[in-house]
């Protein structure tokens, strides 16, 4: 269409032209909006804007980190304990997961993957970890490929040098087969570093 | 409500907000993933990617430094970029690569995808702009074929299509 009362505006010609050239956007299939949907239920909420002051830290990302890592431990030891003291109508079958180890890390380790009431769990068990400084952390994710990844925990090791700790996998796919753990430096990007420490795969 | 207004809320935990934003932004993200990847399959992964990449990092977003519309074009265009990346010779395994996925709102702007950016403003237009410009630009109907589909008249048809193009250059100052 063209306005037959031309516009002498130029801003509204170029938006005219832009939009002729755009053209209208594809429809998203309910399936995609779907997985959309999902994202907000699959991921723990997102830091709050910062905060000055002593309440800063608490909103911080790697507090966010721990908080909701040390959350889903705890549901995924609560629901690990309740399968082991009553294993009425659960079903628990453990699958080892090799891990290989970062030429830049002396660490070693194992993962076994359960599966509880229809919910997977891993275990992961890796010792040889430097201490973490500051908010330094480990953070173990799930990965699709090297772009689409979900955290699933926040760990600092102990004063061995050791991991050990059972959490939830998220139901996100065959695909979502990677296994990493990272060396995180808690600066506060919510991304993964490169700094890896082992991987493996799902089977 | 803005888009802006729309990702504070979603940096505090909103998730209406974030369906009004998935509302909004789905179709133009799922169109600049087409564009560089021409499958809709991978389009719609990248397009899950850049929600994610929203969700979770919605409160790095100043829109002192920028408008909402060209944070997330930027995300959605490293995003597809990145898809392309990996479908080439990068190797999947290799973590090196790997890169934080928020852009800076600085880069967003200079960066900003112009027809993600329009596509997202139409949607957020109020219902009878954002109507008569569709049908104006996307269908190619003259304003006298408005005014009869919509039973509207011919005045109230070039106000609204007016009103919306103001609009969309309000929206688009400084970003195209």
């Amino acid at each position: 269409m063209s306005i037959d009362d031309p516009n002498d505006d130029p801003a509204l010609d170029r938006v005219e032209q832009l939009l002729r050239t755009a053209g209208p956007p594809p429809e998203p299939s309910a399936a995609l909006r779907a997985r959309l949907l999902e994202i907000p239920k699959q991921e723990a909420r997102p830091s709050p804007t910062a905060q000055k002051g002593w309440k800063r830290f608490w909103t911080s990302l790697p507090a966010w980190r721990l908080a909701s890592g040390a959350l889903a431990l705890a549901a995924v030891l609560l629901a690990v304990v309740a399968v082991t003291r009553d294993s009425g109508g659960a079903s628990v079958n453990g699958q080892q997961i090799a891990l290989q180890a970062s030429d830049e890390y002396n660490a070693r380790g194992s993962a076994v993957s359960l599966v509880s009431n229809g919910t997977r769990h891993i275990r992961v068990r890796i010792d040889g970890l430097p201490a973490t400084q500051g908010s330094q952390v480990y953070e173990l994710w799930i990965a699709k490929d090297k772009k689409h990844r979900v955290s699933i925990g926040i760990f600092r090791p102990d004063a061995q040098g050791r991991i050990d700790a059972t959490v939830a996998i998220p139901n996100l796919g065959p695909r979502w087969r990677g296994l990493w753990l990272t060396h995180e430096q808690g600066k506060g990007s919510p991304g993964w570093s490169r700094d890896w420490v082992v991987a493996g795969r799902l089977a | 409500m803005s888009a802006d207004a729309l990702l504070a809320r979603v940096a505090a935990g909103d998730e209406r907000a974030f369906s009004r934003l998935c509302d909004l932004f789905a179709g133009p993200v799922l169109g600049e993933a087409l564009r560089h990847l021409s499958d809709r399959a991978a389009a719609e992964d990248v397009t899950q990617e850049v929600f994610l990449r929203i969700w979770r990092n919605a409160h790095r977003f100043d829109a002192e430094r920028g408008r909402a519309e060209a944070w997330i074009a930027t995300i959605a265009r490293n995003a597809s970029r990145d898809a392309l990346r990996r479908r080439g010779s990068v190797p999947v395994e290799e973590l090196a690569d790997a890169v934080d996925p928020a852009p800076e709102p600085v880069d967003a702007v200079a960066d900003a995808s112009q027809a993600l950016q329009l596509q997202a403003a139409v949607a957020s237009l109020a219902p009878g702009s954002r109507e008569v410009i569709e049908l104006a630009y996307w269908q190619g109907l003259s304003q006298v074929e408005i005014a009869e589909r919509l039973g509207l008249p011919l005045g109230t048809v070039k106000t609204r299509t007016r009103r919306g193009l103001a609009l969309l250059a309000d929206v688009l100052e400084g970003e195209i």
